[in-house]
């Protein structure tokens, strides 16, 4: 119970920048997006404003944790027409649902520059749990991270009714980013 | 009543096609006027699903007037359509006779250009027709890569759309035409296409 007590007043601690090792994103090199199959060819769009507050320290991985909150309504693609569709009530529902949230809580390091991060991933109010391998290369003071994740788009309700079915958009999707950071 | 044409009225067969594609295209060019405008991802959830239910449902009334256009026009080849009045001048008939051709080329073309444009669509999306089957897309349109459809688009829409409009414009001078013969020349080539009217005595 003290010990419990304790975990909870350090809780803000830990989450304040200035404790563990935090990073400051650079969002100018940075790419957040995702590729689906669309009518049997590869289709792919970014998000172009979204957010990641990172403590990640190799060294302690079990104070590790990422929380990036991700502007919907910033999805964009080179095709305006899947834009729309996209945003619009049978994608994302970005009026009804701006933000999608990933959460990452738990980190284990795999072999070299390797590690796997789990956690959850909300979109459209529905909250599952996620799976993130990644590489992550440290030189000084920055770092360069590219992972992918699987997502099946029907756990989050995207594509639902005449939109169902694994073609023209298919059910999974690979979740793709590339992040550069500097240490803060 | 005759199901097949007579000399001086149309049959059954031939006064159903000509009804039921006229309300099917009525129909059709109020959900088209309606679909025209488009709806952006920010406007309410039910106005945006209405919207689509609209698109489909545009989708599977025209691919009816198309299976309905053949048949007629297959029909109208093996069964001979009464002639018209004697007494009109020349130039009326020709007139009379490029309305027709124009509008059965527009009830088959129309159809056939909005099914490109749907087959040739980036979008790709399914045409449930009526939600009872699934009606396939121009494999040579949707096999196209989606920058070749993407380039292909805009073609795809100004032919849907100058062919509709041609239909828009030419629908009132048909009905213009067929009032002409009924309150003007006062013969009989309007009611030889209404059900139930009794043909006047020959021509």
């Amino acid at each position: 119970m003290k010990n419990l007590l304790a975990a909870l007043l350090m809780a803000p601690l830990l989450a304040t920048p200035a404790c563990a090792a935090g990073w400051t994103v650079d969002y100018t090199k940075s790419r957040l997006g995702f590729t689906v199959q669309w009518s049997n060819e590869p289709f792919s769009a970014v998000f172009k404003s979204w957010k990641a507050d990172i403590d990640f320290d190799p060294a302690a991985l079990a104070h590790a944790r990422a929380s990036v909150s991700i502007d919907m309504a910033s999805e964009a693609s080179d095709e305006d027409e899947f834009d729309n569709g996209l945003r619009g009530v049978f994608g994302f529902e970005v009026g009804q649902f701006p933000t999608a949230r990933f959460l990452a809580t738990s980190f284990t390091h795999k072999s070299g520059d390797d590690y796997v991060a789990t956690g959850t991933l909300t979109i459209r109010g529905v909250t599952k749990p996620i799976t993130l391998p990644f590489t992550l290369t440290i030189s000084g003071k920055t770092a360069h991270m590219t992972g992918a994740a699987h997502v099946m788009r029907l756990d989050y309700n995207i594509g639902e009714g005449e939109w169902a079915g694994d073609k023209p958009v298919s059910h999974e999707v690979t979740v793709t980013v590339d992040l550069s950071a500097t240490r803060s | 009543m005759a199901i097949t044409n007579t000399r001086t009225r149309y049959g059954t067969v031939a006064m159903t096609l000509h009804w039921l594609i006229a309300l099917a295209v009525l129909i059709n060019i109020g959900l088209g006027l309606y679909h025209a405008d488009y709806i952006p991802d920010k406007a309410p959830p039910d106005l945006q699903k209405f919207g689509f239910q609209v698109i489909q449902l545009h989708k599977s009334i025209g691919l009816t007037v198309l299976v309905l256009s053949v048949a007629r026009l297959l029909w109208r080849l093996v069964n001979p359509v009464p002639p018209l009045p004697a007494g009109m001048s020349p130039t009326l008939r020709f007139a009379a006779h490029v309305t027709h051709f124009l509008l059965y080329f527009l009830i088959i073309a129309i159809p056939l250009s909005g099914w490109a444009l749907v087959s040739g669509s980036q979008l790709g999306l399914p045409t449930p027709y009526f939600g009872i089957l699934h009606w396939p897309n121009l494999w040579f349109l949707a096999d196209l890569p989606r920058a070749t459809k993407h380039a292909l688009h805009p073609t795809l829409v100004l032919t849907h759309f100058v062919l509709a409009w041609s239909a828009i414009v030419l629908i009132p001078i048909h009905v213009l035409g067929a009032l002409y013969h009924q309150f003007l020349r006062r013969d009989d080539v309007l009611k030889r296409m209404i059900p139930g009217t009794r043909a006047a005595k020959t021509a």
